[in-house]
């Protein structure tokens, strides 16, 4: 059997694994690649290129980037916006999560743009109780669509450009693609919001973030921190300046829940300053006639508020409950304690959900609510003895907009744009960079990085590079290509752009986007100039064509980027891609050609 | 010449910064592979071919046999033999131990190894009445001696062995490296024996790794599961055949309490072993069932007389943990949370949860046993019965919080769980695959994580996470350095002068200087580093003098493994510092023996065995 029939056996097994849809992802695509080195078609080194091919890095790299985002509450703040546009409306977010990520794919490429946005749609999918099937393709398809924008959207772009500068004799500006790519987004909008509905497939998500955005209210009441608490807000005249917050003159009836500086911080030890302010709980005639002694500004504290003092952006809180059998079990506590650890304070402890009062030993099953900045909750996260309820990290994220380092982070993704969109940097070293500066200034650790790249994606698109090499080496493309040119014969040239099309989508359906259009221009070229019409036109289809990627989710990286967070399977791309196809298909073969004449 | 020079500053930046340690070695590693690029000695294709090398695939895989190992429980059955079989004599136990840890370490690599051992020679040395530092840097030792056993033992293996080939055609077989790695192990072995109590200290530690390899005698002793617990089978002519189980009332029977309900021993004779009741997984009760409760003899025998049932006796005699705690029955402890949507459901010991693969064998409150029919309050602790899959993906984390996490358990406590035979049948042909030289190291590494996924015994997720990217990383992203040393000429230029440095007194110098070189270097930066920067100039010198590579990249590989003299040397030296309660100064004095034991091996055995 010869190299070819090997190879189209490869490709059709490949298929049918992740059509049958029963083996892990990583396995089929890894199992295609050794598939290759077993039959002697490719070396081993070609077989495991593509893990060190500048793209996998990219999109590795990326990920980190965007888990840079969310750990410093940019998403969050992002969250925010999304949110008072959507207003509550699941089309809405629809609309504006297609249009978000069409906008961004000419900066930060397709898969930029899904890789930035997916975190925000799942936050906001959880509030809508929705399930993200719903939104992930319609935008992973809306953002192939942008990236027909401008020349920065895919590197294929880049190449098409440089086709039409060698052939055409003529420089493609910068947002000429926009004039195929606008109908295109339009077409795709259309189709996504007529039959959306019916062609995307319901699936459940296999899992969720949880929505903790309400959750220092939750604690409030949980912990019935508003009702009967007086703030007192410290004079420079008031005697207690310079008092020692542990020597707090407090009367039997009233209770310390905390002492926190005019910033937020808790004041866990050292004297009180003027501007402090010490939250106390008890009637309301004790407050003030304590307030009236000390002179101290009594104030009642709203539920909105005390939330807002619980969490913040230097510091928050963290629940945890005692096992059986913990060390803790027979510590004596009370609210307002500073643990031995002397960075953080308890603020409340509960048995079976009703507060206790005063001193108590604590026993197994006891939950406490404890303050802190965040960087001592995490710290002492993971201490034998106690079982936290919400990780701190996550509860930060979601709740801190623009938490503290968000501004860094902003300012290295806007180089990182920047050098993309201006092409001083390769897309794959921008990205490094990013991401490692990420890391250095530490607002991601390194555990939280590796466990932000999504790996199947990361392999996926690695193990299939063996194929596009494969299709290329063989000779099996270029098979598949002349025999499709001589099919067309002596047609009109419009069907030229049409069997173009066909071969572009087709191909680019198992073969990279790229890698298609390496293979294809030079046919599309020499075809054009056998019928002796401008190459121009057939181009810009064949760049059309390629970006019509969207019947299999390994058509694409963004493709591949949403469908395991939506829970999306193989055979789930096509309904909707079809028609999406058939929309580029017209773009293709009737618009071009007007634009661009023969 | 400026290119070369640029390596060389490259490389120093390198050092320094690891040594710095201020910088996630990650970031080190990739910035070396981007300075490549951006003085252009490389092209960016080159600068991140490392990721693609097959060396790389290769050592990421190996951690997902390690952790295909851990998870079915071969490692934890290692650690049980080493329990049983060690005894009380010590020179016994540091024997054992040692050949325990080389052997895996060989075959797992030295972090795995050490970190399946650990937790159980601390139990050892409590049991024993010995202080745990007498025996922990032995373990880690031992593991580095180990390591030398086979290709698998360390990424460092695997380089100097592609090294070879890319040199001379055909590198290291899989077991030849256990040609210098017998001998460093019998060394370290009797150094540990004859040296250990002199240069060790017996320090008390503080902080003592959690063990759970006794967990399930723990909770059977918290929930009181093994006083008085009776199993019951239901006869032909009982009148509980064909009840629904959860109308089985006890809460009127004199403090009877229902444990569970064991199907009829037909139904699951394939797989239950002598003495395990294993759950019923339908409703209606049949004859041949077993019910086993907990209780006052005399009321479970009125209540045995009452709807006949006969009293089995080999199940009380039976030890109550194993019949809960085996490969296909696990138990978790789990709080339930404030807010939780199960809070004020009536629970009661017995029933099968909403989800229906899950039993609930005990609910206590604050120590004490609920009183039935009282509703859950937060806080409350309930004993699950399931089994292991159940487990780990049933349990709802809006609902509850798991005290020890099922994955971890099962790590620790359970010796041939699940899937081991498997395992040790896809190790068995990985090893057979490796030794023949069938197909290369990778594709074998490759086709056994492979078949880890299909086998289910690790999932993708696991799989994911059981890979050390720090190590991978460092590897792909520091193998360009590697090829920069060698083509810019650097390697020629430190070749050169090494070689002059050497003169006439022959390649054992050469050997000595390089392992000096590659050890004292090995101390301050990782071994991976180390060796990716020391190979080249090392094959480039053997060329020059005129001898085989062979010999030359053996001397290496035994130098990189001979981390002793600092505990950042490696990783489990650290790992074992603070339950050891080390001080830095002490790992010297026990390495040095052991340091100079491996300057023996590979300047004056390993030139024996592969000639010049």
């Amino acid at each position: 059997m010869s190299d070819i029939a090997v190879l189209f056996l490869i490709v059709l097994a490949t298929i049918a694994a992740f059509v049958w849809n029963r083996l892990p992802l990583v396995v089929v695509a890894m199992g295609s690649a050794l598939a290759l080195y077993l039959t002697g078609i490719l070396t081993l080194n070609q077989t495991f290129r593509g893990f060190g091919d500048p793209v996998v890095i990219f999109v590795a790299s990326l990920f980190i980037v965007t888990a840079g985002l969310e750990a410093t509450g940019v998403t969050a703040w992002i969250g925010q916006q999304f949110e008072r546009i959507v207003a509550g409306d699941p089309a809405r977010l629809l609309l504006v999560g297609m249009l978000a990520v069409a906008a961004l794919s000419p900066l930060i490429n397709a898969s930029g743009a899904i890789g930035a946005l997916m975190p925000v749609v799942m936050l906001m999918v959880v509030r809508l109780g929705e399930q993200p099937s719903r939104f992930l393709m319609p935008m992973a398809f809306a953002s192939g669509a942008g990236a027909h924008l401008a020349l920065t959207g895919a590197p294929k772009n880049v190449l098409i450009a440089d086709a039409a500068r060698n052939y055409a004799g003529r420089e493609l500006n910068f947002f000429e693609f926009a004039l195929a790519g606008v109908p295109l987004l339009l077409g795709t909008l259309a189709v996504v919001l007529l039959w959306g509905s019916r062609l995307v497939p319901e699936r459940k998500a296999p899992s969720l973030p949880r929505d903790l955005s309400r959750h220092a209210k939750t604690l409030v009441q949980q912990y019935r921190l508003a009702t009967d608490v007086f703030v007192l807000v410290l004079d420079r005249a008031s005697p207690l300046v310079g008092t020692p917050v542990e020597r707090l003159p407090l009367e039997d009836d009233l209770r310390l829940v905390m002492v926190s500086d005019p910033a937020g911080t808790p004041r866990l030890a050292g004297s009180l300053g003027a501007g402090d302010r010490v939250v106390v709980r008890g009637a309301a005639d004790a407050a003030g006639a304590f307030a009236a002694a000390q002179g101290l500004k009594v104030r009642e504290i709203s539920g909105e508020e005390a939330a807002g003092k619980l969490i913040n952006r230097m510091a928050g809180v963290a629940e945890a409950v005692i096992p059986q059998r913990s060390a803790l079990i027979g510590q004596r506590v009370f609210p307002g304690m500073v643990t031995a650890t002397g960075d953080l304070v308890v603020l409340a402890v509960q048995r079976r959900g009703e507060d206790l009062v005063g001193e108590v030993i604590l026993e197994g099953g006891d939950h406490l609510l404890v303050q802190g900045t965040w960087a001592a909750l995490q710290k002492h996260e993971g201490r034998e003895g106690v079982l936290i309820v919400d990780r701190p990290d996550t509860v930060r994220r979601q709740v801190v907009p623009l938490g503290a380092g968000a501004m860094s982070v902003l300012s290295i993704v806007a180089a990182m744009v920047a050098a993309i969109a201006a092409g001083i940097l390769a897309p794959a070293v921008a990205t490094v960079l990013a991401a490692g500066a990420i890391l250095v200034l530490g607002f991601l650790s390194v555990d939280d990085a590796f466990r932000s790249i999504n790996w199947t994606t990361v392999v996926l698109i690695a193990a299939m590079f063996p194929l596009s090499t494969a299709l290329i080496q063989t000779g099996a493309a270029q098979l598949v290509a002349d025999t499709v040119v001589e099919a067309v014969g002596s047609g009109s040239p419009r069907l030229l752009l049409a069997m173009i099309f066909v071969l572009g989508a087709v191909m680019g359906t198992v073969v990279s986007n790229t890698a298609t259009t390496m293979i294809l221009l030079p046919i599309t070229v020499l075809a054009a100039a056998a019928f002796g019409v401008s190459p121009l036109p057939a181009i810009m289809s064949l760049s059309v064509a390629t970006s019509a990627s969207f019947l299999t989710p390994v058509s694409t990286t963004s493709n591949t980027m949403v469908m395991g967070p939506a829970g999306y399977r193989f055979a789930d791309y096509w309904p909707l891609g079809l028609p999406l196809t058939a929309v580029y298909f017209v773009v293709a073969v009737w618009l071009v050609p007007m634009i661009w004449p023969f | 010449m400026t290119d070369i020079w640029i390596v060389f500053a490259i490389v120093a930046g390198v050092i320094v910064l690891f040594i710095w340690d201020r910088l996630p070695v990650i970031v080190v590693c990739v910035g070396c592979a981007l300075a490549l690029w951006a003085t252009g000695i490389l092209t960016i294709q080159q600068s991140l071919a490392g990721f693609g090398d097959t060396a790389t695939i290769f050592v990421a895989s190996l951690f997902v046999i390690s952790a295909g190992m851990e998870r079915s429980g071969v490692t934890a059955w290692v650690g049980q033999a080493l329990m049983d079989k060690s005894g009380d004599s010590r020179t016994r136990l540091i024997v054992f131990m040692t050949l325990a840890v080389a052997v895996l370490s060989a075959l797992i690599s030295v972090n795995g190894a050490v970190a399946a051992l650990l937790p159980v020679v601390v139990v050892l040395a409590v049991r024993l009445g010995r202080a745990p530092g007498r025996l922990l840097m032995p373990l880690v030792f031992g593991a580095h001696c180990g390591s030398m056993l086979l290709l698998t033992g360390t990424p460092v293996n695997v380089l100097i062995s592609d090294a070879l080939t890319d040199a001379t055609g055909s590198g290291f077989g899989y077991f030849e490296f256990a040609l210098a790695g017998v001998p460093l192990v019998v060394g370290g072995v009797l150094i540990s024996v004859l040296l250990g109590e002199k240069l060790l200290p017996a320090r008390q530690s503080k902080t003592l790794p959690s063990d759970l390899s006794r967990h399930a005698h723990t909770l059977v002793e918290q929930y009181q599961l093994s006083s008085e617990v009776q199993a019951l089978r239901i006869r032909e002519e009982s009148p509980l055949v064909g009840t629904d189980r959860r109308d089985l009332d006890l809460s009127q029977r004199g403090g009877l309490a229902l444990v569970s309900v064991g199907a009829a021993a037909g139904e699951v004779a394939a797989k239950a072993a002598v003495g395990d009741v294993v759950e019923l997984r339908r409703d209606q009760l049949r004859a041949g069932d077993t019910v086993v409760v907990r209780g006052d003899k005399s009321a479970v025998g009125d209540f045995a007389q009452e709807f006949g049932l006969v009293i089995v006796d080999d199940v009380d005699s039976a030890p109550t943990a194993n019949t809960l705690f085996n490969r296909n029955s696990a138990l978790a402890e789990v709080v339930i949370k404030p807010r939780s949507p199960l809070i004020g459901e009536r629970f009661f010991p017995g029933m099968v949860t909403p989800s229906g693969d899950l039993i609930v064998l005990a609910i206590q409150r604050q120590g004490k046993d609920l009183t039935a029919g009282e509703p859950l309050a937060a806080g409350d602790t309930l004993l699950l019965q399931g089994t292991w899959e159940a487990m780990e993906t049933r349990l709802e984390p809006a609902e509850v919080l798991v005290v020890d996490s099922p994955e971890l358990v099962r790590r620790q406590a359970l010796p041939m769980g699940p899937g081991a035979q498997t395992t040790l049948v896809i190790l068995a042909a990985m090893v057979v695959l490796l030794a023949t030289g069938l197909v290369p190291a990778a594709v074998a590494g490759l086709l056994a994580a492979g078949a880890f996924l299909l086998t289910g015994i690790l999932n993708v997720e696991q799989l994911y996470r059981s890979i050390n990217w720090t190590t991978v990383i460092l590897v792909g992203a520091m193998m360009p350095l590697s090829v920069a040393i060698q083509q810019t000429g650097a390697a020629q230029l430190l070749a050169e002068a090494l070689v002059s440095a050497v003169g006439d007194s022959g390649p054992r110098v050469l050997l000595a200087g390089l392992f000096i070189l590659t050890a004292v270097l090995g101390q301050v930066i990782s071994n991976t580093a180390t060796a990716l920067i020391i190979i080249p100039i090392s094959v480039v010198t053997a060329t020059q003098m005129g001898i085989s590579p062979e010999p030359v990249l053996m001397a290496v590989g035994v130098a990189a493994a001979a981390s002793f003299l600092t505990p950042v040397a490696t990783p489990t030296n650290l790992m074992v510092m603070e339950p050891g309660s080390y001080k830095f100064t002490d790992y010297w004095k026990f390495g040095l023996p052991f340091m100079i034991w491996f300057f023996v091996v590979a300047v004056f055995w390993v030139p024996l065995i592969w000639g010049f």
